[in-house]
């Protein structure tokens, strides 16, 4: 299907990189660290040097930096009414004023800052979701979130039924592709119609698809319990997921730059 | 090896079942389909449990929850659609998989995973995303993952029907051979002909009941069992008994043409 | 005359790092009254031929002729196309939705445009025609039915669109004796009603009984095209297409590489038994 074959956005780009390497966890408490601390930095040159940070981190990941750019596209509407919104309703020293529209000298910054940090927080998780592989990067979550286990909560199995439809996206989307081509040999038309129209029409796509996918829930789970899969028993773990010097470093280097970042006057 | 009592399951998917497989046998479990062959491979790793008598694989009851990991681990079951069967992201996580269930440790996961790998040459393929392999080779991940168990018995739910016959008899040609090298046992549910000939014993199922327990010469015999529930016997061997009624001695069994080939020079 | 393929190419996603060519220039003819059989590897482009020959996927290059008409890309544009040509994917009964049979059968018919009474009357003579009586199961849900029964609903389904070809994908898959005897019955009666039919299938027993003609589908071309004793003899061709020759004439291959003076195919073991023990001088009272 065409749509499988399209670099979509944030999905993982296979390259040998530094940053390919390193630890999903250490990426995941990198982003989330990076994106908190531009939510904090009080100026927009705080935001500025992490920006600027992150662009690095693209370039050392050998992505095409366009690629990663062009994530924001999606969310651009959202990016120009938040920086609309700061530009002319924050009040201040008044800059330039035309009709009823004002623009201020805290809303010029106040505009940079916002937008900045939107767009921050995107590619920071496109970068995130690029150098590492969806399994990788749910194995990092489990890890994390581990100690909530102390509190009852199924992190185990709830990583488990993530990992596996994950694992089935593909098939599943094939799937309905198949489906969706078998219909149309008896003269189903999928595209276009009204809207209600088209939802009807849709009922011999979906109908079938649920229904397989009922049944191959069930032989899946057979086969769970049959290679021994027990909810909540313990497992050791194939992959090797330990900290290495490169790791270590990098942490070094984003709790550095976040501190310059939250200092600057 | 494993044994089972009278027994019967649910309604009335199996009835009166009563048999025993030894050690090493290659048992062809043959029936239409909705006679109980299924139901018959999940009583046999526990995934069911029977409603009056017992199943014993590999000397542990199934009955008994504390033995189930172990008979779930001793008896491997390979299903029908291999897609269903396959967990891991990659081929070498998926083969992980089981091991990781039983918690082996690390290094001895790494041992198993690349021996079974190896043995079904899928060695090159262990990156490979599940979506992007044939279906000869999603067949040979799951004999693999199975085999990284180190089962003592393999339950096979009609596992060869989704291949073409090339394919088919490769994969059968596998399991035949992992049998010899290690005296596995193997119970293996098909419609096909030829692989049920090449079987030591032939159990049929036919609404829930057996109905014949013997060699697949006697099977596919005319007016035999095979008759009954409508499966056509290998060509070769049709050939071999239609040579024998003009008097050219056949061989009871025969797999392969060279061997009727021979059987003729030998006679002529 | 005929739903005719000439230098049809295909590959999939064209022009990305993901491009596969699976046709590279097939040749094919599938003429009203006969049935043709396909055979070849999984993977060799079978379910993509056929799903080129119906107009479900345009060729990248090449064309389709259904009595001279030019087939036009999606079937939606092509009414002729959908009109006279039909298909029926591996594992049919996928593709069952409706909340009864009837409904289900009566889909392809009022994806044509047909009314009420039409539609009825096609219901019932396509449930007929698979064996399947049309008042017991037309009120059924599809999803009560066994696989066998689901396989003939969804064959029904496309009967009742009432092409003048059929395009069928490994119809005999994984059914037992007596579906396989149910479909080839259907299957010759409807040839005799003057439809072209094309059967891709693994099963040289089927191809035995039914096929007037035989294709080779390998390396993205038809390799070979003629009468099941032409390509059943074939030895060299079907070693490149992948596929075993019927046991039967593996046998004679072998004994004929010995010297015996036998012909190359024989269809059915009788035959081929008589023809032996004949070349053996008579065997042994």
């Amino acid at each position: 299907m065409k749509s499988l074959n399209r670099i979509s956005l944030g999905q993982h780009y296979p390259v040998a990189s530094p940053v390919h390497r390193l630890d999903a966890r250490v990426k995941i408490i990198a982003a989330l660290a990076m994106i908190a601390a531009a939510f904090a930095a009080g100026r927009a040159a705080g935001v500025v040097i992490l920006f600027l940070f992150a662009l690095a981190v693209i370039y050392l990941a050998k992505l095409p930096p366009l690629q990663v750019l062009s994530a924001l596209r999606s969310v651009w509407i959202l990016l120009l009414i938040t920086a609309l919104a700061q530009l002319l309703f924050s009040p201040g020293r008044e800059l330039w004023r035309w009709g009823p529209l004002v623009i201020t000298n805290t809303g010029l910054e106040n505009g940079a800052l916002y937008t900045l940090r939107l767009a921050m927080a995107v590619i920071l998780i496109c970068l995130l979701t690029m150098t590492s592989s969806s399994v990788d990067i749910l194995n990092a979550l489990e890890s994390l979130l581990s100690p909530l286990r102390l509190l009852r909560f199924p992190i185990r199995d709830t990583a488990m039924v993530l990992a596996i439809a994950l694992r089935f996206l593909p098939a599943l989307l094939s799937r309905a592709g198949e489906i969706s081509r078998m219909q149309e040999a008896r003269g189903a038309d999928f595209s276009g119609g009204r809207l209600l129209r088209r939802a009807r029409s849709l009922l011999p796509l979906f109908v079938p698809l649920f229904v397989s996918c009922f049944r191959d829930a069930d032989e899946l789970g057979t086969a769970l319990a049959s290679r021994g899969y027990r909810e909540g028993r313990g497992r050791t773990r194939y992959r090797n997921a330990s900290l290495g010097a490169a790791d270590a470093l990098a942490l070094a280097m984003v709790a550095a730059v976040i501190v310059l970042s939250l200092r600057l006057p | 090896m494993w044994f089972r009592y009278p027994e019967r399951h649910g309604f009335p998917a199996l009835e009166g079942i009563n048999l025993r497989v030894e050690e090493g046998e290659c048992v062809a479990l043959v029936g239409p389909n909705g006679a109980g062959k299924s139901t018959f491979c999940r009583l046999i790793n526990g995934l069911l449990l029977p409603n009056r008598g017992k199943v014993i694989t590999c000397g542990m009851d199934t009955a008994d929850p504390s033995s189930l990991a172990e008979i779930r681990r001793c008896a491997a079951l390979v299903l029908q659609n291999p897609d269903n069967q396959i967990i891991g992201a990659t081929a070498e996580d998926d083969v992980a998989f089981g091991l990781e269930n039983f918690a082996i440790p690390q290094e001895e996961m790494r041992l198993r995973v690349e021996e079974a790998l190896a043995s079904m040459h899928l060695t090159r393929l262990r990156h490979r995303e599940p979506h992007l392999l044939s279906m000869g080779e999603k067949k040979r991940l799951n004999l693999a993952c199975a085999l990284a168990m180190r089962p003592r018995l393999l339950v096979s739910d009609e596992s060869t029907s989704m291949l073409d016959p090339p394919t088919r008899s490769e994969t059968f040609c596998l399991i035949s051979r992992l049998r010899e090298k290690t005296g596995m046992t193997v119970i293996h549910a098909t419609h096909q002909p030829e692989e049920i000939m090449a079987c030591d014993r032939v159990l049929v199922l036919q609404e829930g009941r057996l109905v014949f327990d013997g060699g697949p010469g006697e099977f596919f015999e005319k007016g035999g069992p095979a008759t009954e529930i409508g499966l056509r016997p290998p060509a070769l061997f049709l050939l071999a008994r239609e040579l024998q009624a003009k008097g050219i001695p056949m061989p009871r069994r025969v797999l392969r043409a060279e061997e009727v080939a021979e059987s003729l020079w030998a006679s002529s | 005359m005929g739903l005719k393929l000439k230098g049809v190419a295909f590959t999939y996603l064209p022009g990305t790092p993901m491009a596969r060519e699976v046709l590279r220039g097939v040749d094919l003819e599938l003429r009203p009254g006969e049935i043709c059989c396909l055979m070849g590897r999984t993977g060799a482009g079978k379910s993509t031929l056929l799903q080129v020959m119906c107009g479900l996927l345009p060729p990248t290059s090449g064309e389709v002729t259904l009595n001279l008409h030019p087939a036009r890309g999606s079937r939606a544009a092509s009414p002729s196309h959908v009109k006279h040509v039909a298909m029926l994917m591996q594992s049919p009964q996928k593709q069952l939705f409706a909340e009864t049979v009837e409904k289900d059968v009566a889909f392809g018919p009022r994806n044509l445009g047909l009314k009420g009474e039409e539609i009825t009357r096609r219901v019932t003579e396509s449930l007929s025609a698979v064996g399947l009586d049309p008042g017991t199961y037309a009120p059924r849900s599809p999803f009560s039915l066994s696989e066998g029964e689901m396989r003939r609903v969804a064959m029904a389904g496309v009967l009742a669109l009432q092409p003048l070809y059929l395009l069928l994908d490994e119809p005999s898959s994984g059914l037992d004796q007596e579906g396989r005897e149910c479909l080839h019955g259907t299957l010759e009666s409807l040839r005799g009603e003057g439809k072209g039919i094309l059967l891709v299938t693994h099963d040289w027993e089927e191809v035995t009984r039914l096929a007037d003609r035989v294709a080779l589908l390998a390396e993205g071309n038809i390799l070979l095209s003629g009468s099941k004793e032409k390509v059943a003899t074939s030895v060299e061709e079907l070693r490149r297409a992948g596929l075993q020759p019927p046991p039967l004439v593996e046998v004679l291959a072998v004994l004929r590489r010995e010297g015996f003076k036998l012909p190359a195919y024989a269809s059915r073991p009788g035959e081929a038994a008589s023809l032996i023990s004949e070349a053996l001088g008579g065997g042994k009272p």
